[in-house]
Order: structure tokens, then sequence, then C-alpha cells
């Protein structure tokens, strides 16, 4: 599969050869790529997020379109898009980076469950993905799971790595979410909010911990880029809106990062 | 009643579905992804391991991922389960159940469980139809059980997930011994008059005392040890996870030799007479002189298959039947020139996969696919038709 071929298995080999030359202790090994992979995504995060905040300061402009051709919506159409073109604005451009970066996630997501591999049929799958012209890797493996009270291999038997991905989840959503243009895009950042840490506990919960270490170390990246490079980011949704699609100005004001 | 039909023009940036439909389609794309990653761990029992069995005069008791079964090995007809259908939680077995003969009056069986790491002890019945009594249980393992036992003497010696090997009573299953090492431990114990060899994965290879298991010396090797140790010509013959296959020379204590392979040696070797024959996880299959060390086939030959399950040797030694874990297949290589036998082959549309030792008596082939319903599968050895499947599987 080629999708394999030229993601997971360097990711595998990368992982492996981390192993070897940190200390043999998986956790680094899982830290480290997935630090580097974050590293690696950092320019392309920064530009979706630019395209956010430009999109977020045209919104002025956007609401004043909307007043002026309120009973003409396709000339509203077209000043919208004429708009967007004005300030070099592609709409669908912030997609660019998630494709990108999704095949990378789920890349990550396989190298590290086929690493940790703990039964014999798992581990049965592993020798194709190893670099056999890389001497001594095969020694290395099973790789040692164990780190403090968990076995990396299984899930957090105390729950303890899930919650902490939960509310790191939850955190970082919330430093990601821009302002909200209309109601109907309050209620899903609302729902993203909600979801999208839910989702990641429950795969902490159920799959090996080695994953919620992933998902535990790319949400403190994901806020720690988020402190670094803050004049990058839009105003995060401090409030919902209210039913006329008016967010709080004050409390944006507030949140949004000093220019200069 | 009147119908009115509502033209809605929305511009683009109100072109977006209402809060609730916007709510309904992040909430579909969570399931849809939830249950595309969550399909990667299937249901009910999962495939962990791979079912092992045995073949005794005539029955076959195979660990049938739920279940025990014993079952005629003429016909393919289950004479019992353990548990019965009305019994215990189901729970999976995986390592091959082990037979103590001399225990009780008909012997008794001896079977491990996976998940709830408990071994029990079945005495059998007058015949093979009669059900086992459940004699006794040992619950003490931290961890699964992957390899089968052996039984020695008046023991039965086991590998745990938790990296102890256990020495039971076989009478009452109370512990007599046990013998830590720093990992799992996989392979079936050796033994070998009062010593016991265990091969763990923590890369060593350990030699104990049968009756007391203390340590009496132990060898590092390069990979992880997970397959069974083989003994022959006063050697002990091991692969490992680096691909190397070692001779250890009980005497010294040490490696004598070690011949390198293409890929991990996980599967048991085989040894017949003065050849020994071992196949390595990228398919290839070598055959030793265990005196000379010398390769008997002047190539090794390849089967195209990952290999993990022991292969089997034909009654007259003229084949050697190998298991392809991922096509299913089975391979018959002929003996004296390494070459594979083209006109043998398994008559399957759905193999499933083969991860499991191959098992042989006088009559038939026997293999136990998994990732397929049917647990067992007789074949002919001598053309590689299907004779029965168990449980029989319309198409």
């Amino acid at each position: 599969m080629v999708f394999d071929a030229v993601l997971v298995r360097p990711l595998i080999n990368a992982m492996l050869l981390l192993y070897k030359f940190l200390g043999q202790e998986t956790i680094v090994a899982v830290a480290v790529i997935t630090l580097l992979l974050r590293l690696a995504t950092t320019p392309l995060q920064l530009k979706q997020q630019k395209g956010v905040k430009r999109q977020q300061e045209l919104k002025p402009r956007l609401d004043e379109l909307q007043k002026k051709y309120k009973d003409d919506k396709n000339q509203l159409a077209q000043e919208q898009m004429k708009l967007y073109r004005e300030a070099g604005i592609n709409p669908m451009a912030g997609c660019l980076p998630t494709l990108i970066q999704l095949p990378l996630m789920i890349g990550l997501y396989q190298a590290i469950i086929r690493v940790l591999a703990s039964t014999p049929l798992q581990l049965l799958a592993l020798p194709k993905d190893i670099y056999h012209w890389i001497p001594s890797l095969s020694t290395l493996v099973p790789l040692k799971s164990q780190f403090l009270w968990l076995d990396l291999a299984i899930p957090d038997p105390l729950f303890i790595l899930p919650v902490l991905v939960v509310i790191s989840s939850w955190y970082y959503q919330k430093l990601l979410t821009p302002p909200a243009m209309d109601p109907q895009a309050a209620a899903m950042n609302k729902q993203m909010m909600l979801m999208m840490p839910l989702m990641t506990g429950f795969f902490t919960l159920t799959y090996a911990s080695g994953l919620g270490v992933y998902f535990l170390i790319t949400n403190l990246v994901g806020i720690l880029q988020y402190f670094l490079f803050r004049s990058h980011y839009a105003p995060v949704a401090a409030a919902a809106p209210s039913a006329k699609g008016q967010t709080s100005p004050e409390r944006t004001r507030k949140r949004a990062p000093s220019k200069g | 009643m009147s119908v009115r039909r509502i033209t809605i023009n929305r511009p683009l940036a109100s072109q977006a579905p209402s809060g609730r439909a916007w709510v309904r389609r992040v909430w579909l794309v969570a399931i849809v992804a939830t249950v595309l990653l969550a399909g990667c761990a299937g249901g009910g029992l999962r495939h962990e391991s791979w079912p092992g069995m045995i073949s005794v005069e005539g029955t076959l008791y195979a660990a049938c991922l739920g279940h025990i079964e014993a079952i005629n090995a003429e016909t393919g007809k289950v004479y019992w389960s353990f548990p019965d259908a009305e019994g215990e939680k189901q729970q999976p077995f995986y390592a091959a159940p082990v037979l103590a003969p001399e225990v009780g009056d008909h012997g008794m069986l001896i079977v491990a469980g996976f998940t709830d790491r408990t071994v029990y002890g079945l005495a059998l019945g007058a015949s093979p139809a009669e059900r086992p009594d459940e004699v006794w249980r040992f619950e003490d393992a931290g961890g699964q059980y992957v390899g089968s036992g052996v039984v020695a003497e008046d023991m039965f010696l086991i590998g745990n997930g938790d990296g102890r090997v256990y020495a039971l009573n076989i009478a009452d299953g109370s512990q007599v011994w046990e013998f830590a090492t720093r990992d799992r431990v996989w392979a079936t114990p050796v033994v070998v008059d009062d010593t016991v060899y265990i091969a763990s994965l923590d890369h060593h290879l350990y030699a104990v005392d049968l009756k007391t298991g203390a340590e009496q010396w132990q060898l590092e090797v390069e990979g992880a040890i997970a397959g069974t140790p083989v003994y022959a010509q006063g050697d002990l013959w091991v692969g490992d996870f680096a691909s190397k296959l070692y001779q250890v020379d009980l005497d010294t204590q040490s490696v004598s030799w070690t011949f390198e392979a293409d890929n991990w040696l996980w599967a048991t070797p085989l040894v017949s007479g003065r050849v020994l024959y071992v196949a390595d996880m990228g398919g290839n299959v070598y055959a030793f002189d265990t005196e000379t060390r010398a390769l008997v086939w002047d190539a090794p030959a390849s089967v195209g298959d990952v290999v993990r399950g022991r292969p089997a040797l034909a009654e007259d030694g003229s084949l050697l039947y190998v298991p392809g874990y991922e096509k299913g297949q089975i391979t018959a290589i002929d003996t004296a020139t390494g070459t594979v036998q083209q006109s043998w082959g398994m008559t399957l549309p759905n193999p499933g996969r083969l991860p499991g030792d191959l098992v042989l008596d006088a009559e038939r082939l026997y293999t136990m696919p998994v990732l397929v319903a049917e647990c067992v599968q007789a074949f002919d050895p001598a053309s590689g038709e299907l004779l029965w499947s168990s449980p029989e599987v319309s198409e």
C-alpha cells in the first residue's frame, strides 16, 4: 500500500531509530517524533491561522455588504467574492494545510499502534514494516512499554491519561476556535469544542496508551505554539454570538493579541 | 390544504445549513470516524494470537478461540466443548492443550486461557466423547498465556505474559515454583533431563533446575526469542528476532554456531534425523545438517509468504509442509531438492490466515485458520484436498 510505504513505514523506522538512540525509552521516542512532526507542519499551521485571521478582519466589510445588498442576494454573493479576491483570500485555501496534516496524523497514529505491538498477532505484522537494511533495528523489538504506571501498549487502567488528554484537547480547541460569524457557526464551534476532546478521550480510553501520549504531546505542543506565535492567530471565540450574529466586541478585544 | 413552495436564495455567507443541521453533520462525521477507527479492533472475541491443537489417538484437542473442543479426527465431528454453551463467559483460548496421559484414570487435559489468565486441569473420561470434569484451576499468573505448556515428571510448566514460567503440580494445580524473566514468555519451555530451558522476549535463554526452579545459567542473544527452541543432537537450536539461528552447546552453556537468516525467526525449527528445517518470516525455508552445519539445499526454498507456524514433515520424510500466514496456503517442499512441489495444492476458495503450527498425523494434515468461520480443517497430505472443516461452513 502506497500510504504505508510512503508514510507509515518511514515513521515506524524513524521511531525505532529514536528509540535506539534516546535511551530505549518508548515514551521519549513517541514524544520526540510527535514534536518533530509538529515542528515540520508549523509553517502550514501558521499559514492556516493567518488565513483565518484575515477572514476575521474582513468581517466588518462583509457585514456592510450584507446590509447594502440585503435585497439582492446574487449581487451580494458577487460582491463578497470580489472582496475576497481583492484581499487575496481564497476561502477554501484554509482547508489545504489541514488536508496535508491529516495524513501525517493518521500515519503517525498507525505507526505508534504498530510499533507498540503487544500481542503476538500485532507483532507478526511488524517485520515487513522494518527496514532490514538498517542494522539492528529488529533487535529492538518488542519495545519497552512500561512508563511510570503506564503500559504504553494497553489503555491506562487508572484513567489519568484520558483525563489529561480531554482537558488539554479542550483547551487547545478553545484556543484555536475563532469567533463565530453567525449563530450557526457558533453552534458548530460549541459542538466541536465538546466533541473533539471527547473523541480523543474515547480513543485514549480504548486504545494503547502510546496513542494517548501522542494526543497529549500534540495538544501541549499546539498550546505552546499558540502562545509563541500568538500574533498569527485569530482572536479566540470568547463568547457565543447573540441571536443577531454579533460577537462580543469587548471580550474579543480583550483577548486579541496586541499588535506590533 | 394548500402547499406553498418557498424558494430560498441565500447569500454565500448564509448558505450554510442551519445550526441543528450543522450539529447533526458534525456528530455524523464523529460517529463515522469513531466507527472507522474502532473498526481496527473488530468485535466480539478478537484474534490476538493463534489457536493451537494436538492430535491424540484419533482425537483432536483444539483451542477454538472461545472454546477448547474435542474433535473426531476422521469426521470433524465435535465431541464436546469446554466451557459448554451454558457455561462460563467465553474467553479466548490460544495455547495448544497439553495431555498428561498418566494422571487420573484416563489422563488429564491441561488448557490455558488467554485473557482470564487461568490454567484449567480437565480430567478426561473413558471415551473421547465423554465430557471432561474440571479438577483444578490456577489463577495466579499476571499475564496472558500465549505459548502452550509442557508436562515434565509430575509438573506442568508454562510461560506467561507476566514474564514468569510457572511449574504446577498436575494433580491439583498448586504452584511448585516460578521463575521470573524480564519480559514476556511466549515460547513453550523445553525440558531436557533435569533442566528446563526457557526462551524469553528479554533476549535471554535461561536454564533452570526442573525440581526447584533455581537458575543454573543464562545466555544472552541479539534479539527477542518468541519461538520455542528445539533440542537435537545434544544441542539446543533457537531463532530470534535478530534473524539469527543459534546452536547452543548445553555443556559449555554457550553459542557454538550462528546462522543469519533473511528475516525474523519465530517458527519453531523442526528436526528429522540429522536435518533441521527452519523457516523465517520472509518465507525462506532452510535445511541444515545438524552435524556438519552445512546447508542441505543449494538455496533456501521460498514459499512467498510470512511463515510463523511450525512446518510439518510427511511421515515418509519426502515433503515438508509450510504454512503461509497471509495467503493462508500450505506449500509442500520436496525435502530432497528443496523445490516447491507444484502438484500439491490446497483446495480452498477462502483459506483465511495461518499463523499457527501445522499438525500432522498418519492420515491427515490439520490447520487452524484465523479470520474465517472454520476452526479446524483437515487435508489429505498427499494431494492437499480438503477432507472436512469444523464447524462445517456452507458456501
